[in-house]
């Protein structure tokens, strides 16, 4: 009853349009008053959700990707990935998963990552005559794969609410990272080949050399980002700083790319989204710890596992839940509100809590290019000025993928864990 | 009226600049820790300061530019009579919400200031350093809110926010 | 139940602090026959550890777990504990715990000042090094190395010996030795079992050179409030709780000796010329204590030598 009476009222506020950050925190304070707690909470959330340490690199690898985009590292990067496989069956799909997953490795958002990649590749595939609809589908899931390839910022949401390891997640991320890269290449290649869609031209060594020397500082930026995590020689907050610096000397005195208007537009932008990202997490803060104390998690998993035996239908039940808070609620909210109250009845049934992550932000990626709410979609729909509905009805190819991508991870783990733990 | 809407965009870009000063401690820091084996003892900390202040002073600008993350599908089907009456309620909403914040958080800050606290951390500096952004903040949100919820009752028009992430 | 008292604590309850806590939480429903209901938070739902000295203090939640270094900001002089090598035995630690022992009292008392009463204290264990490829002997093996701190007065040490002091929290610590982000780990030796860090590290140096001390505060303004009867329940139970985690930490430090050893880890005890050099290398940590400290510093540095 008390479940119902706290989410209806979070379903108001949000409806109405208050700020997430504002309807969570809203409702958590509301109940804190409610139930007898000291309202000191409030601002308490506040303050140590924003001296964390971990979330320091939201604004970092905002700022990194920012200066990336207004330096047109998008445009350089899929001219380069295109002349060496443009003219494959599907080649412009191939060149668009590609890139996307390189992008992916330097910028911790999928929003970024699809509006960065699609700005070039849309049009583009477009004018070589690929249907409309598989287009947008592409774009708008190969955009996700900018939170599952390490940076992320929903793993670092989940490392700083779990208190797990980021560097755990991020080098958990890559395996299943790269087995959709597969999926979709294969899936695009063999779509591509039976609908005859158009290749481009072979291009020439010379075109080759030119794009991908032009390329090439991005890519070193990436392997730097990912390498300088993976070899421990910074933490994954050091890790965004030393990309955005290096973002700065690429896009600035190397490529000449980047104006001061660009850079301070850059700014302005991430101090924006990194504003917005932690208010949302300060205001779950608060809905979290007034949820804590009315006992909720606690019941929900202690009624899990009275209800749930085997991790399998614990799992499946997850995924279905996940998938269809997913149709409403915004991608970093779903993280928060969802983490505290599963991750103790996974751990109960065994589940690893890094695993556990990495699942989560599957889940969390399907529901980005979900209707009626998804971020994804919209970035698509107002780059290529089409309707949702058309946008929606071509991602559900790959979010079979995803699902795929689930079901193995489920039954062969070290998809994710074999890289942080076994290497 | 106009000297507040200054004060706010002004905060607005000295946080973007806060952002932009973390990453350039940071940065140094990794080059001093790996090659110079001299960790500094002020890169983390005063960059989190800038996290710190830089979020809560952005807050009332990014409410007047429509940046926060909201969820548009129902309001944006409303006529335009019920799409007003939310989005005075919404204002209204953030705008209780942080009267009640400025007041529990100014209760910490001066707490700490009569105390004498310090943060016990590397550099050891006041504890109300970081605290004082709470009321701060907040106070100037209080603000900020109360004038969106003014400007909409006369009806100036105001759009719609992007989304983010 | 009459009364509920809400009790926040970082680690998870399966940690020996949260089974401390359900000692304790068992206790008082028994004596006052359900009248008084303990809630436990664990793993930082409410609070996390550096949080919990204002919270409490605030009246936020009524009692919490803190690490007592966490009160450093208010009373410099709780870093008695982690002055190098001074209280670096079992013996030492007890006397200095002690009910009725001057340092115990005196920061029971500061504490007090900060709107909060000591309850109990949690023992957590004596500091230990990790390493790879050797013991970390003296402060010549710590030159030039990166060392992972879990605060200040620690990284003064390190910064004295010659290492460089680098902040790791504890869920980043097994990948930043795998990785080397840090050459040199610290860390209470529970730790090592908890964490498998015999997985990254196979060494060991028994050096105790810091000692890990938790307390369990409740609110002043909510403790004065309760009865007699309540307030005599609530102590009998934190008496008999604090008694119990003193002695099971040494039984819980040898298992996790013998967990490392059986892991592969190597176990090295420092010789007294050793401990001699260590104690010379951070005698300008305890110069600067007393300096900050006054009188107060002066008194417990005087009482810990004596033990
Ligand atoms: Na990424
Ligand atoms: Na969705």
């Amino acid at each position: 009853m008390i479940v119902v009476l706290i989410l209806a009222a979070l379903f108001a506020l949000l409806l109405v349009g208050v700020p997430v950050a504002f309807a969570l925190g809203g409702v958590g304070l509301g109940m804190l008053l409610a139930g007898g707690f000291s309202p000191l909470m409030a601002p308490q959330a506040m303050l140590s959700t924003l001296d964390g340490f971990i979330l320091l690199a939201v604004p970092l690898f905002l700022l990194m990707s920012n200066v990336l985009l207004k330096g047109g590292v998008g445009r350089d990067l899929f001219a380069a990935v295109q002349a060496w496989v443009g003219h494959w069956p599907g080649g412009l799909a191939v060149a668009t998963i590609v890139s996307c997953g390189i992008f992916a490795a330097i910028s911790g958002s999928s929003v970024a990552t699809a509006a960065t990649i699609g700005t070039v590749a849309i049009p583009e595939m477009l004018s070589r005559g690929y249907e409309r609809r598989f287009v947008y589908g592409l774009l708008a899931a190969g955009g996700t794969l900018g939170i599952l390839i390490p940076p992320s910022i929903p793993m670092i949401v989940y490392g700083f609410v779990a208190e797990e390891s980021v560097l755990a997640l991020f080098l958990a991320g890559v395996g299943p990272g790269a087995a959709l890269v597969c999926f979709f290449i294969v899936f695009s290649m063999g779509y591509a080949a039976w609908r005859g869609m158009g290749r481009a031209e072979v291009a020439g060594w010379a075109e080759r050399r030119r794009t991908t020397v032009r390329a090439l500082p991005s890519i070193g930026l990436a392997v730097l980002v990912i390498g300088a995590i993976y070899s421990g020689a910074a933490t994954p907050t050091e890790a965004a700083a030393i990309g955005f610096a290096a973002a700065l000397v690429i896009t600035g005195p190397l490529l000449r790319t980047l104006t001061w208007t660009g850079l301070r537009e850059a700014a302005v932008d991430a101090m924006a989204t990194t504003t917005a990202i932690l208010l949302i997490v300060a205001g779950a803060k608060i809905f979290g710890k007034a949820i804590a104390l009315y006992r909720l998690p606690q019941d929900i998993a202690g009624f899990i596992g009275q209800t749930i035996e085997s991790p399998f239908a614990f799992v499946l039940v997850v995924a279905l839940v996940l998938l269809v808070m997913g149709l409403v609620f915004e991608a970093l909210s779903m993280v928060l509100i969802m983490t505290p109250v599963l991750l103790p009845a996974a751990q109960h049934l065994g589940l690893d809590p890094i695993w556990f992550g990495v699942f989560m932000v599957i889940m969390v990626e399907c529901a980005l290019i979900t209707p009626p709410v998804g971020l994804n979609l919209y970035v698509i729909q107002s780059i290529a000025r089409v309707g949702l509905g058309e946008v929606a009805r071509g991602v559900l190819p790959f979010l079979a993928m995803m699902f795929l991508t689930v079901a193995i991870l489920y039954f062969w783990p070290d998809l994710a864990l074999y890289i942080p733990f076994r290497l | 009226m106009r000297a507040f809407s200054l004060i706010v965009t002004a905060l607005a870009m000295l946080a973007a600049l806060l952002f932009v000063l973390a990453g350039v401690m940071l940065t140094w820091e990794v080059v001093a820790r790996y090659f110079f084996v001299k960790p500094t003892i002020w890169a983390a900390e005063l960059s989190q300061l800038c996290l710190i202040w830089g979020t809560l002073i952005a807050m009332p600008w990014c409410l007047r530019e429509r940046r926060h993350i909201r969820i548009t599908a129902v309001t944006g089907v409303l006529p335009m009579a019920g799409r007003r009456i939310a989005e005075i309620f919404a204002m209204l909403a953030v705008a209780l919400f942080s009267a009640i914040v400025f007041w529990k958080g100014w209760g910490i800050f001066w707490d700490s200031v009569e105390r004498g606290r310090t943060s016990g951390t590397m550099l050891d500096l006041p504890a109300w350093v970081p605290e004082a952004a709470v009321p701060f903040g907040f106070a100037i949100l209080l603000a900020q809110a109360l004038i969106e919820a003014g400007r909409t009752l006369r009806g100036e028009i105001v759009a719609e926010g992007a989304h983010g992430e | 139940a009459d009364l509920t008292a809400r009790i926040t604590l970082q680690l998870p309850l399966k940690s020996h602090l949260g089974q401390n806590l359900e000692l304790f939480k068992e206790e008082v429903e028994k004596m006052s026959n359900g009248s008084i209901a303990v809630e436990i938070y664990d793993s930082a739902q409410l609070y996390q550890d550096k949080e919990v000295p204002q919270a409490v203090g605030s009246g936020a939640i009524e009692m919490g777990v803190a690490s007592l270094t966490r009160y450093v900001g208010d009373i410099p002089a709780v870093d008695v504990f982690y002055l190098p090598f001074l209280l670096n035995s079992e013996d030492k630690v007890r006397k200095a715990v002690a009910k009725g022992s001057v340092i115990r009292d005196s920061i029971d008392e500061a504490i007090a000042g900060t709107g909060s009463t000591v309850l109990w204290w949690q023992a957590y264990g004596g500091s230990v090094f990790l390493s790879n490829g050797g013991a970390i002997k003296t402060p010549e093996d710590m030159k030039g190395k990166k060392v992972r701190v879990f605060g200040k007065t620690l990284g003064d040490f390190v910064e004295a010996a010659g290492g460089a002091p680098t902040l790791v929290s504890g869920s980043e610590q097994y990948l930043a030795y795998q990785r080397g982000t840090v050459d040199i780990g610290m860390t209470g030796v529970s730790g090592v079992q908890s964490r498998k860090l015999w997985e990254v590290m196979d060494t060991i140096t028994v050096t105790n050179n810091a000692d890990i001390e938790f307390i369990v505060v409740a609110n002043t303004e909510w403790w004065n409030g309760l009865t007699d009867e309540q307030r005599a329940i609530l102590s009998a139970a934190a008496e008999k709780a604090e008694l119990d985690v003193r002695n099971r930490m040494s039984e819980i430090e040898a298992e996790a000796f013998a967990a490392a050893k059986a892991n592969g880890m190597t176990v090295y005890e420092p010789t007294a010329d050793e401990i001699a050099a260590w104690q010379a290398a951070g005698q300008p940590v305890i110069d600067a204590y007393l300096a900050k400290t006054g009188d107060l510093g002066a008194k417990m540095v005087e009482a810990a030598k004596g033990y």
